[in-house]
């Protein structure tokens, strides 16, 4: 195809590019011109991260042909700023706020926002709703991102040139729980910080993956020769015999079970048997159907049944009967005490894939530095990455590098190796840097999901309401490979019960393997499955016994002094009554006003139903009985720049901030003094995965010792008496080439930092003259036979509650409002906590009502749904602190707890309305109307 | 990574006409569906396209004798804002609102959903129900085809490959009535469950007249329900017409399960939309 011209004027500038004239404006605007700013998530329309002004009218620029820019004016993020690197009004909005997390939504959120404040300066929230409703965004739940752009819309109207917000600048010791914006925010904002897909050296090369379009079959290659004649262009062709190292990998060194390309058999629809690598155009130009491969399809175990089924084949040698892990917790008699009990309830649950729809597809680049190997790649856990690479090319782990760039949202799914392998083992063979960016199809055809799960529990209850007994088994499809389902095996039964205290638990579950695509990591590791269970009944047994739901949930929540199912006293920061108590005012008035609804005189029309939920839960905080510890290096330079060094990924959530924040509280300086390295396996300690909600608790426990460690030898140096004195005994102040130390009484001290010698810190271009280091492990201890141990070192609390809207003839659910409380320990920033309970919101009611995988069926972003702004209900959140006294300055996570208390309050809640259990996930319409439709025939 | 296709941008329709005729040529207006497509994931890519992007002839709302004539291009943005439109037939207003989001609705045009003949097609009950008819043209000449004529088979038009969608004609009869339902899962870029237009003439005495009842999403094409239409003829918006009504629709369709939603669920909703719109009709 001939290229042509192209004419058009970009951010205020004519520019002419010589594309071919269907090329996609998104891929001129990112390859032709460097606008990295404008992302590409779906390539179908349907996620809005490619929203650029066209025309003074927002578009996707994915869907516009490159000829249909010509003569036309765009305006992309990059075109925002109100200067080189300074931020315009609306971008600052969004950094004050809050407003962008990961900050691949970002981008197109800006542009839908400016072209709608624009057009209609006066727009109210609901013409602001309606604007972004175009864009998805997976990690706010866009309650922030409707604030600053309706701050923006006041401080327009009231004639303001900049500054809607007021960035919050604390003093040194007071950034904890003050809302400084995210330290690496500014870039998120201005659309300058580059992705995994955004690193695009000169001459790279791509990586495409041939894929299986069988669940399960055999297959082999033919002559390879042809191809290779064909396109002169292929550099280089991987197949399973060509992986240099091991070819099996995984996230347990006792699952390692999954190929980098598999050897003659395939396990799930999408999985890659095959690499292609050359340029874009070679790849392009050839088709699935010209390569060589001979399939033979073998019937597929499509789920738990087939997978349980007598005759069922084996899918892993080494797990017969297709049973990958059991878990099991027992603790005392649970027939006798369900026997025993005054009421009981039992009920079945049956959830399926769950899809983290990141907005940032999998993307990186590889590139071979002599024996070195150097990953750029968006991940959660890069020295997890550095360890399966080494692995997969044989060579040792110092000899790779994980660079991570900005993540565009994780949520589990990207602690398993996406792109890694294939880059690698390709830049690895041809000494080229390789770039693979997966397309949405890709990326929901071979990531990892939410485990499905099946679920059967009984809970009993004695006469005065208090719990007696708790049975539960959980099934859970674990798909083609192990990845993360040993946790979520191990992790369910130390939660299953909920956040109560019983005198008996049998707790048990198996993973199970599938010829469906792999189940790994999803915010929260098989526990918001569990938590529908126990949810559903406590409804059910406080209302066999007459008692208020909250109230019934009080009486038996887990507390200070409580002994768990595990057999861990909980000696401190069990917030739970707390979260309950400051929920019950607005659970009155909610259920009263939906009492009323429902009463409400007939008039005309179907009545809509209201009614109210609960949802209670708890988390324990990290790996679950296994040692996870973080490291992290604060040094001061030579030109006394202070650097935290930090390996813990920010993926949108925060930790960067967070952990920035303790630091500067602990060396006693302002957090705005402190720069900060991140990730870098060459230029950081391993801070573990960000994952189990540990970044908080764990990392922040190694940024607070690294920095005290800095504090204690920057005042040994100054001399000072007690140099073990805290933050607000001796004031640090960094001055050029020297750092100034001023006693409580006045006496001052200099250190002369050219005269110091450099000392040792992971990052060898670092130049640092002091240095402090922290390591921190949580202190647990293994799990018995019986699941009985300290599993965590704390845990986190919470409960919300949902008020939704049924219509009972459609069957259709619309959340109105939910109120969550949450037991943070310590909120170190409460604007990126309340961002996190938001966005975990918007996650469960996803889970709740509307999300469902099935595999090769809705691998795109309009076949699989998840929440617009339109789907998002008004949320309340209340920040209970209840400091746990090993957390840095009290805190503990809320990553996860965040999600799991939202599903069960809205199936709780469309059970208040019309009476229905919703037991199988997600409550669609179809399923409400026809549960609704049983009630009434029963 | 599919292979780029040719593209041709006239700016008259006779030099569209002329590439049409000259053999297989994919048209793109707003690109909505065809940028999706060209993935090469769910068809072969076209190896000739026609951007008809700058054929000033195929804009335009306009009133021509008694009809509301809409231009192949005119967008869903353009229809939510037309004056003409709001004034004389309402109900397009309100279905380009449950399109998508902004950005589809800025791109998308009227002749594209048509062209497209989703089953899922929002705008199509509508053109059903008012008795639309399509002109069409190539070199051959030009000609209307009704509505009901058009959409013959799964994704497959009446529209000859050398033929173009030029307007949209929509009849604006004195006494008529036309209303509008969605159902999807999500509450906004909603792809629907099931889309129904309701279409009626009420002189008073004689009863409703020339009734439309035209769905969405529960068939390969956009439908009408005859049956149901005519039990409904001659009738008033009773609340013993909606039962009947309801009733009748629930046999006469034949949805299909798929990952969207179920066949009862389409048949049920369907039944239960046209019973609230003829309760909201009857006011009782």
């Amino acid at each position: 195809m001939t290229a042509v011209d192209i004419a058009f004027e970009v951010n205020g500038r004519q520019t002419t590019v010589h594309v071919e004239p269907m090329r996609r404006l998104s891929d001129v605007l990112r390859d032709e011109l460097g606008l990295f700013g404008t992302k590409v998530g779906c390539e179908a329309g349907d996620c809005g991260a490619c929203t650029v002004r066209l025309g003074g009218r927002q578009v996707e620029s994915c869907l516009v042909p490159a000829a249909q820019a010509n003569g036309t004016t765009i305006q992309t993020v990059e075109g925002l700023a109100a200067r080189d690197g300074v931020a315009g009004d609306l971008q600052a909005a969004f950094l004050d706020h809050g407003a962008a997390q990961c900050g691949i939504c970002t981008p197109g959120m800006l542009m839908a926002a400016e072209t709608l404040l624009a057009a209609d300066p006066n727009a109210d929230d609901a013409a602001i709703r309606d604007g972004i409703g175009g864009v998805l965004c997976r990690c706010t739940g866009y309650v922030k991102i409707v604030e600053a752009i309706a701050a923006t819309r006041d401080a327009r109207l009231v004639g303001a040139a900049t500054g809607v917000g007021s960035p919050v600048v604390p003093v040194a010791g007071a950034a904890v729980g003050s809302r400084i914006a995210k330290v690496d925010g500014l870039p998120r904002v201005l659309g300058t910080a580059r992705y995994g897909a955004d690193h695009r050296p000169d001459d790279v090369l791509a990586v495409r993956a041939i894929r299986s379009p069988h669940a399960r079959a055999r297959f082999e290659i033919g002559d390879l020769a042809p191809l290779r004649s064909r396109h002169p262009g292929l550099v280089d062709i991987i197949t399973a015999a060509d992986v240099p190292g091991q070819n099996r990998y995984g996230i347990y060194a006792t699952g390692k079970d999954q190929p980098a390309l598999a050897d003659g058999v395939v396990r799930h629809p999408g999985e890659a048997i095959l690499a292609l690598v050359a340029d874009e155009a070679t790849l392009a130009a050839i088709a699935d159907s010209d390569l060589p491969i001979t399939w033979e399809p073998l019937p597929p175990v499509r789920g738990l049944d087939d997978a349980l089924a007598a005759e069922a084949p084996t899918l892993h040698d080494a797990s017969p009967g297709n049973v990958l892990i059991r878990g099991r917790l027992a603790r005392g008699d649970v027939d006798a005490a369900l026997v025993a009990s005054h009421a009981t309830a039992t009920i079945d649950v049956e959830t399926t894939f769950v899809e983290h729809a990141y907005i940032e597809p999998e993307a990186g680049v590889a590139r071979r530095v002599g024996d070195r190997i150097e990953l750029t790649v968006s991940t959660q856990a890069p020295y997890m990455d550095r360890d399966e690479v080494a692995l997969i090319l044989g060579i040792p782990p110092a000899d790779v590098r994980i660079i991570p760039t900005a993540c565009g949202g994780g949520f589990g799914g990207k602690l398993d190796l996406g792109v890694h392998a294939l880059i690698a083992i390709a830049a690895w063979r041809t000494g080229r840097p390789v770039q693979a960016v997966w397309t949405r199809p890709e990326s929901m055809a071979a990531s990892p999901k939410r485990h499905p799960s099946r679920i059967r529990a009984t809970a009993g209850v004695d006469a005065d309401g208090r719990l007696t007994a708790y049975r539960f088994h959980g099934d859970f499809d674990t798909g083609a490979y192990a990845s993360w389902g040993p946790t979520v095996a191990n992790r369910v039964p130390v939660h299953a019960m909920g956040p109560y205290g019983f005198d008996a638990v049998l707790a048990t579950t198996r993973a199970v393997y599938t010829n469906n695509p792999p189940a790994g990591a999803f915010r929260g590791f098989g526990v918001p499955q569990a938590s529908i269970a126990h949810e559903a009944l406590m409804d059910d047994l406080a209302a066999q016994l007459q008692i208020d739901a909250l109230e019934f949930r009080l009486t038996n929540a887990l507390r200070a002094g409580s002994t768990t199912a595990s057999g861990q006293r909980l000696d401190a920061s069990a917030g739970l009554p707390a979260c309950l108590e400051a929920l019950r005012p607005h659970w009155q008035r909610l259920r009263a006003e939906a009492a009323a609804h429902n009463a409400g005189a007939g008039g005309s029309g179907v009545r809509v139903r209201r009614g109210v939920g609960i949802g209670a839960m708890w988390y324990g905080i990290g790996n679950t009985s296994m040692s996870n510890p973080s490291t992290i290096e604060m040094g001061v330079t030579d030109d006394a720049r202070v650097v935290l060094f930090c390996g813990a990924v920010d993926i949108g959530q925060g930790a960067s901030t967070v952990l920035v924040q303790i630091a500067a509280d602990a060396l006693g300086v302002p957090a705005g003094v402190v720069e900060l390295v991140s990730g870098d396996t060459d230029r950081t300690a391993d801070a573990g995965k960000s994952s189990a909600s540990r970044q908080t608790f764990v990392s922040g426990n190694a940024a607070r010792l690294a920095a005290a460690d800095l504090r204690r030898q920057i005042l040994l140096l100054a001399e000072v008496a007690d140099p073990t004195t805290g933050a607000d005994a001796a004031a640090i102040t960094f001055e050029e080439g020297r750092i100034v130390v001023t006693e409580p009484g006045g006496r001052t001290s200099e250190i002369d930092l050219a005269e110091l010698p450099l000392v040792p810190v992971r990052d060898v271009s670092a130049a640092c003259v002091i240095a402090g280091r922290g390591t921190f492990d949580p202190r647990t201890t293994p799990l018995d036979a019986d699941g009985q141990g300290v599993p965590y070192q704390t845990y986190a609390f919470g409960a919300q509650l949902a008020d939704v809207e049924v219509d009972p003839e459609l069957g259709t659910v619309k959340v109105r409002r939910i109120v969550a409380a949450h037991d943070v320990g310590r909120a170190i920033n409460p604007t990126q906590v309340e961002g996190q309970i938001h966005g975990g919101i918007a996650q469960g009611l996803g889970f709740a009502l509307m999300e469902a995988y099935v595999p090769g069926r809705t691998e795109n972003l309009h076949d699989y749904l998840i929440p617009t702004v339109g789907d998002m209900p008004e949320i309340e959140c209340l920040l209970i602190e209840d400091p746990e006294p090993s957390g840095p300055y009290g805190a503990k996570g809320v990553g996860e707890p965040a999600l799991i208390p939202t599903a069960p309050a809205i199936l709780g809640a469309i059970h208040d309305a019309v009476g229905v259990r919703i037991t199988q996930l997600p409550a669609t319409p179809d399923r409400v109307r026809a549960a609704i439709l049983a009630r009434a025939g029963a | 990574m599919p292979a780029e296709p040719q593209i041709d941008v006239p700016r008259h329709l006779f030099e569209a006409y002329e590439r049409l005729a000259a053999g297989p040529t994919r048209p793109i207006a707003g690109g909505t569906d065809v940028m999706v497509a060209i993935t090469g994931e769910l068809a072969p890519i076209p190896e000739r396209m026609l951007d008809l992007s700058r054929i000033d002839a195929l804009r335009g709302i306009q009133l021509e004798a008694g009809s509301l004539v809409l231009g192949a291009r005119t967008t869903y943005t353009e229809i939510r804002r037309s004056a003409l439109c709001r004034e004389h037939l309402p109900v397009l207003v309100e279905a380009a609102a449950t399109i998508g989001a902004a950005q589809i609705q800025n791109r998308g045009t009227l002749g594209g959903n048509i062209a497209n003949a989703s089953p899922a097609g929002d705008m199509l009950p509508i053109l059903l129900a008012t008795d639309a008819a399509i002109l069409v043209g190539g070199q051959r000449g030009e000609r209307e085809i009704p509505a009901k004529d058009f959409f013959i088979a799964y994704r497959k038009t009446a529209l000859a490959p050398d033929e173009l969608i030029l307007h949209v004609r929509f009849p604006l009869p004195p006494g008529r009535e036309v209303r509008f339902r969605k159902v999807g899962t999500r509450r906004a870029q909603a792809i629907s469950k099931v889309v129904m237009a309701l279409a009626w003439e009420d002189f008073g005495s004689t009863g409703w007249q020339n009734v439309r009842v035209a769905l969405g999403s529960v068939a390969a094409t956009p439908i009408r329900a005859r049956k149901t239409e005519l039990i409904l003829e001659g009738a008033r918006p009773t609340p013993e017409a909606a039962d009947l009504a309801a009733e009748i629709l629930v046999r006469e369709l034949n949805p299909i399960d798929d990952v969207r939603s179920t066949a009862d669920y389409r048949r049920m909703v369907s039944a239960r939309i046209l019973h609230r719109l003829l309760r909201e009709a009857g006011g009782w």
